[in-house]
């Protein structure tokens, strides 16, 4: 097994890339046993909030755990090693703890969390980086370098790594999609969100992946079902992603928004109880994922293993 | 209420406060609003006070007594509804905990929700 590395990105903010991160995480691993390592590049945490509460992500801070010790290595030279760093333990769904408890591990999620401290020691790299005559581009070749070292021995232990990038080409996203196997895109159904998402597609292509439309996976997301939206979905589907896979079209839904808001670090839901009305929707992303890695990147990934 | 016009402006302020006391009487969740507007409190019972108690903000504002004294007049059935209902645990962490226990995590998982929302 060598994990498929998948960015979730876009140059847009606010385009649900986080909420898509966590939907996938656990559509991924409750339904195709997936294991899976979500690692949150983003100094917002948003991801790391919605899947160990905002209390685990400084009780995982301060425990030593997170994605600016990786950066902690590269300033001090060290050989990159993220194991050290990742919490192995991000499950809320109660199906994947009973399997565990049992000793019939069928999906799981770990967690290389982000913390504020991630943007604060990333503006120090740079700042040193660039006083050296360094430039972005070979900062962020260099990141890549160091997180591909750092992520090593990771990749025997997961099926899918999931990078939540920043909505900006710092250099941790850069480096993020520089190691990325294929790209998963959120976007809105408005004007504003498809010009940041065609945007996104033309740098990525001319910049890190020339065939990032072969690689890459779409999604509507937080849909409001209106002409306007449905106009502008079209437009997304056929014009500004037309070469790339259309998955799913997430609703615009209060119960996402309640999913993602871990009650305690301790608390634990079924599937059903978790996603309520929106449950199929999380199952039909994660079944459409599965396809594409499977046509795109002939993953060779299980069936369904529940339902 | 009288199809024929009020005699004067008493008459119709009478026919519509009627009105407003019927409508409020019937949906206390739209009087609770209204009195939370005029900056009032009342406090609610039973059944009315699972509907339209807040937890976070019960827990914000209130001391952990007044907290637990809102849950007193509650069946069981009523507390298990509060932190559902406020998504402060699911189906799965309230099993086998009694009505104290329950208390006491709404409490304690309503403050550390606050203490999310802090910016001080």
């Amino acid at each position: 097994m060598s994990a498929t590395i998948a960015a979730v990105a876009n140059l847009k903010g606010g385009v649900g890339k986080s909420t898509t991160t966590v939907m996938l995480a656990d559509g991924l691993a409750h339904f195709y046993g997936l294991n899976i390592l979500v690692i949150d590049l983003d100094a917002q945490a948003n991801s790391s909030q919605m899947l160990l509460t905002e209390q685990g992500v400084h009780a995982a801070s301060e425990q030593g755990k997170g994605a600016h010790h990786l950066l902690g290595q590269f300033l001090a030279g060290k050989k990159a090693a993220a194991a050290p760093f990742i919490m192995p333990n991000a499950v809320s769904l109660e199906e994947l703890r009973a399997a565990e408890m049992k000793s019939e591990r069928l999906g799981w999620i770990s967690a290389l969390p982000a913390h504020p401290q991630l943007r604060m020691d990333e503006l120090s790299l740079e700042e040193e980086w660039y006083s050296r005559t360094g430039t972005p581009a070979s900062l962020s070749a260099a990141l890549a370098r160091h997180f591909e070292t750092g992520f090593a021995d990771l990749m025997p232990l997961y099926d899918v790594i999931l990078l939540d990038c920043p909505p900006h080409l710092s250099p941790l996203s850069r480096a993020g999609l520089a190691l990325a196997d294929v790209f998963v895109i959120p976007t809105l159904a408005d004007a504003v969100s498809s010009w940041g998402t065609k945007q996104f597609v033309a740098w990525v292509s001319a910049n890190i992946r020339a065939d990032l439309a072969a690689r890459s996976f779409s999604v509507i997301t937080r849909f409001k079902n209106t002409a306007y939206a449905r106009q502008m979905r079209s437009e997304l589907q056929s014009v500004t992603l037309k070469d790339i896979w259309c998955g799913p079209t997430i609703p615009e839904s209060v119960e996402i928004l309640t999913a993602m808001d871990r009650p305690a670090a301790d608390s634990h839901d079924t599937f059903r109880g978790k996603y309520g009305r929106v449950k199929g929707d999380v199952r039909k992303l994660a079944e459409e994922f599965v396809d594409f890695l499977k046509a795109r990147q002939q993953a060779d990934l299980p069936p369904r293993v529940r339902d | 209420m009288s199809g024929e016009p009020p005699r004067d402006a008493l008459e119709a302020l009478d026919r519509f406060f009627e009105e407003l006391r019927l409508e409020l009487r019937a949906n206390p969740e739209l009087a609770h609003r209204l009195v939370r507007a005029l900056g009032a409190e009342v406090s609610f019972e039973g059944s009315l006070a699972a509907r339209l108690v807040n937890p976070r903000e019960l827990a914000a504002t209130k001391s952990e007594a007044a907290f637990r004294k809102t849950f007193d007049a509650m069946s069981a059935a009523e507390i298990r509804s509060v932190p559902k209902a406020h998504n402060l645990a699911s189906a799965v962490d309230m099993k086998g905990l009694g009505t104290g226990a329950l208390v006491d995590m709404a409490h304690a998982r309503a403050l550390a929700k606050i203490n999310e929302r802090r910016t001080d």
